[in-house]
């Protein structure tokens, strides 16, 4: 057997099991059966038994496979078809077969590591012992300057004591969930050193992949009182603590769209939705399945940088919803999330505005 | 071909497996084929790698499951096409017709006969991208929907209206509506809501030679038979589902459950008939055989004692469930049913796919298991239990084999029951463990057939169960049904080989 004893078993569990087909994003949208936990499974137990090899026309669907997590939340017993995809991707790199984009979005990755943050004066920057590290994240790989903007504005507006870095390099969190694992631990050390270097007390973060792959890796931070947080739970904090207000000029219609990462990954569910509410004086119009069960964006897994046409196609199922609610703003509290849903909504001429969190926060302040 | 040739050829047909899938060289007119094919759908929508096929391979017989695990070559199609109109579906048959080509139409490709595979050769039409409501009448109750949207998801667009369709089969989560009508599908509400045959009120099918045939707008008249009916169960063979209106429901006011364990099989099968019979129309008539009872809900529900377990549930305006439940109460416990209270219903009610998930359900172990699911008239019914009872555990003594059964659909003449039959330690020769297969099925399935059972209640027939056909309607009968099918596709390019035609 090729796969671990854990994956060998998940394979044997899934292969003839159709029981989460009606909810995994990837097969909603293309509806082909080799996109769903259980084709996946067939194909890797087919590898796995020496009957099949990885030159084989179609095993590149493993990386359209946004690893959202769904397919393991409504099993009855949590098979995580999501870790069996992304064990499946290790071993194919391993095995050097990976498809060609693939191996050139890593190469690119590798290549291109740091991000330089210079929107704001230098002062704001590599300021050691602040109360907050900013990490931008995905934002700032996707050039989301005002998402960066938003979150510093409301920082100001609260006087809040906070730094970013000069230079951000996520690329090992992007490496990691592509199945690059040897790559990514060889960049970690070097992450968590220029961390621990500032020595903040809170780090927040507006990137919901950023925000998963800090909370997991939370022992490699130096002090042991560190929070990591994102940026909604702060403004949900200034709520609460009644140090921002909003204008509730008029009552909208706003759908929340749910990021996995932080949604299943980590029950933020009612933060959101408690500042949305604040903002828009109404309550949310919820997706029709949302929270623990919402559905991918699209971009996870990193699709939307390998295979974006499958991102926007997930992506488009998602944000359709918003048409027959005749809603005109979907907030959602993860940069990729915005950045996929804003290319399909163009594509599709859907008539919506996406909003990060931070975005719309400040705008209703 | 004839199905049970064909099934014969296939069930004997060993290839030595190969450890990497190499290229096939085409032929010019298989090209020239899927040329024309793209520029009827595009070509996002015509897939002819082999992973999309091995994954369509697999359904949940366990034939395909042992083949495809033991490298035993499993018939592919030429390609898989995914329309998104029933235009697409109308140009497609009219080129399969040009090339003679067989179609296979699929929609889950969750039945357990084989019915979606390409046995032929040929191309699988996928309907999984036909999967919009197209039409909810709130006055007349019905909803027109198209084939290839998932019962599950219909379920919600109907509840989020405030109306169900009451159809809630195992395969709820996966199956799509054109295949339960291909198969005149069951779910568990079926004792009172019917099957799919008695939910279709008009339906929307592509002949075999391109012809749109639309039946008339209501489902009860006397203008002529009602062809309808003819394709409701016909998985596939005489026409693709391109559309069908279907009865829909209010939500109930109340659902009310109870929970017996009967002290034996017979008393069982009485008390269920009495209840269908005195009209007390229960929603739902679940019993399990002993065995059924230990092995499903001894250690999935912790119900303890020696008996059969029965559930009953029944739905609609409270003051009449409430009456029901009082009748059937009294039946019961004539019948020496001990009240297990309702919790256990509702927990059977709510967890009822539990047991569908792996490591619950057979599907994940490499055991050799069928499911025959059966149905007769209440006076056959015992009959036909205890003959396939004996046809497997004593006929086939030697592997272990073991039968149980629940009794899960119930009519006002008989009911249907469930019995899966199961090796654990299957032959290591794969001649010999798919024969053994192949005579425990005809060895089952005929000891029903010989007292006075029908052979398939509703999983359908597909490649599986196509060599008792014949037999169960008798030569001049099943003649009929062939005249039918050479008038309506004499190219024999819908679904070659299913149904036994």
């Amino acid at each position: 057997m090729l796969f671990n004893e854990k994956t060998t078993e998940t394979i044997k569990m899934c292969r003839c099991c159709f029981m989460c087909r009606h909810a995994c994003p990837t097969f909603l949208a293309t509806k082909l059966d080799s996109h769903t936990p259980r084709g996946y499974a067939i194909n890797l137990a087919r590898i796995n038994e020496g009957m099949a090899d990885w030159y084989e026309e179609g095993f590149e669907r493993l990386f359209h496979c946004s690893q959202c997590g769904l397919c393991k939340e409504l099993c009855e017993f949590s098979w995580p078809e999501d870790e069996m995809v992304l064990e499946g991707r290790r071993e194919m790199i391993k095995a050097g077969k990976e498809p060609a984009v693939i191996k050139k979005a890593a190469k690119d990755l590798m290549k291109n590591r740091e991000l330089e943050n210079d929107m704001f004066n230098k002062k704001i920057y590599d300021k050691k012992n602040c109360d907050i590290l900013y990490i931008a994240g995905t934002a700032l790989k996707n050039g989301q300057e005002d998402i960066i903007r938003s979150v510093c504005e409301i920082f100001e507006n609260t006087k809040m004591d906070y730094t970013m870095q000069s230079i951000e390099d996520i690329s090992g969190i992007i490496l990691s969930e592509l199945g690059y694992t040897e790559d990514a631990d060889k960049w970690i050390k070097g992450y968590f050193d220029k961390i621990n270097a500032l020595s903040p007390k809170r780090i927040v973060v507006s990137c919901a992949h950023t925000y998963d792959f800090l909370k997991n890796h939370k022992n490699l931070l130096n002090k042991k009182d560190i929070t990591i947080e994102h940026v909604l739970e702060i403004i949900g904090e200034k709520i609460e603590n009644e140090e921002i207000d909003f204008k509730k000029e008029k009552e909208e219609k706003v759908m929340y769209h749910d990021p996995c990462r932080i949604g299943r990954g980590h029950g933020i569910y009612d933060t959101p939705r408690m500042i949305i509410e604040a903002c828009s004086g109404g309550s949310v119009v919820e997706f029709h399945h949302s929270k623990d069960e919402a559905e991918c964006c699209g971009a996870g897994g990193c699709v939307n940088l390998t295979y974006p046409k499958i991102a926007s196609c997930v992506a488009a199922k998602r944000i359709e919803q918003a048409i027959d609610e005749e809603v005109k703003t979907v907030v959602t509290a993860c940069p990729n999330c915005k950045k996929v849903f804003e290319e399909a909504a163009e594509q599709k001429d859907i008539d919506i505005e996406v909003l990060d969190i931070a975005e719309y926060a400040l705008k209703n302040l | 071909m004839n199905g049970h040739l064909s099934a014969v050829r296939f069930r004997h047909k060993i290839f030595k497996g190969r450890k990497r899938q190499m290229q096939k060289k085409m032929k010019y007119s298989e090209q020239l084929f899927l040329y024309e094919l793209r520029d009827i759908v595009g070509d996002d929508n015509v897939y002819t790698d082999s992973i999309e096929k091995k994954s369509q391979s697999l359904d949940v017989w366990w034939i395909t499951r042992y083949t495809m695990f033991n490298d035993v070559e499993i018939p592919e199609p030429l390609a898989i096409v995914f329309p998104e109109c029933k235009e697409q579906v109308v140009e497609i048959v009219k080129l399969c017709n040009n090339y003679d080509m067989p179609v296979i139409p699929r929609g889950g490709g969750a039945g357990d006969g084989g019915g979606t595979l390409a046995i032929t050769g040929g191309i699988v039409v996928d309907l999984k991208k036909m999967d919009k409501v197209i039409e909810l009448n709130k006055k007349s109750l019905t909803v027109l929907v198209q084939p290839g949207m998932l019962q599950k998801h219909l379920e919600e667009y109907l509840n989020k209206h405030g109306f169900t369709m009451n159809h809630f089969p195992a395969s709820y989560h996966t199956s799509a509506v054109g295949g339960f009508i291909s198969t005149n599908g069951t779910g568990v509400l079926s004792s009172k809501y019917g099957k799919l045959i008695d939910m279709v009120r008009k339906i929307e099918v592509v002949l075999p030679d391109g012809k749109l045939f639309t039946s008339l707008p209501v489902s009860h008249h006397s203008t002529g038979p009602d062809f309808s009916k003819m394709f409701i169960g016909a998985e596939g063979v005489f026409g693709i589902v391109t559309e069908a209106l279907i009865k829909v429901h209010p939500m109930p006011e109340k659902r009310s459950f109870l929970a017996y364990l009967l002290p034996n099989l017979e008393e069982g099968i009485e008390a269920g008939r009495k209840i269908m019979v005195n009209g007390l129309l229960p929603c739902i008539m679940r019993f399990y055989d002993e065995k059924d009872t230990e092995h499903i809900l001894t250690k999935q529900y912790n119900v303890e004692g020696e008996g059969c377990f029965f559930m009953v549930g029944f739905d609609g305006v409270g003051s009449v469930v409430d009456a029901q439940t009082s009748e059937a109460d009294r039946i019961f416990k004539e019948a020496g049913g001990i009240d297990l209270g309702d919790k256990q219903a509702w927990k059977w009610w709510n967890n009822r796919l539990k047991s569908y998930y792996p490591p619950l359900d057979y599907v994940c172990e490499p055991w050799m298991t069928a499911v025959t699911d059966t149905v007769a008239s209440y006076e056959d019914i015992e009959k036909v239990y205890w003959a396939m009872k004996s046809a497997v555990e004593d006929g086939f003594e030697k592997y272990e084999a073991v039968f149980h059964a629940h009794f899960s659909h119930w009519y006002d003449w008989g009911a249907s029951f469930y019995p899966t039959f199961l090796v654990k330690d299957i032959p290591k020769d794969k001649e010999e463990a798919l024969d053994v297969y192949h005579r425990m099925l005809s060895a089952c399935a005929r000891a029903s057939i010989d007292n006075g059972g029908v052979v398939n209640e509703h999983h359908g027939i597909g490649i599986r169960n196509g060599r008792f056909i014949k037999e169960i309607y008798g030569e001049q009968s099943f003649a009929m049904i062939k005249d039918i099918k050479e008038a309506i596709d004499p190219k024999r390019i819908l679904n070659p080989g299913k149904l036994g035609l």
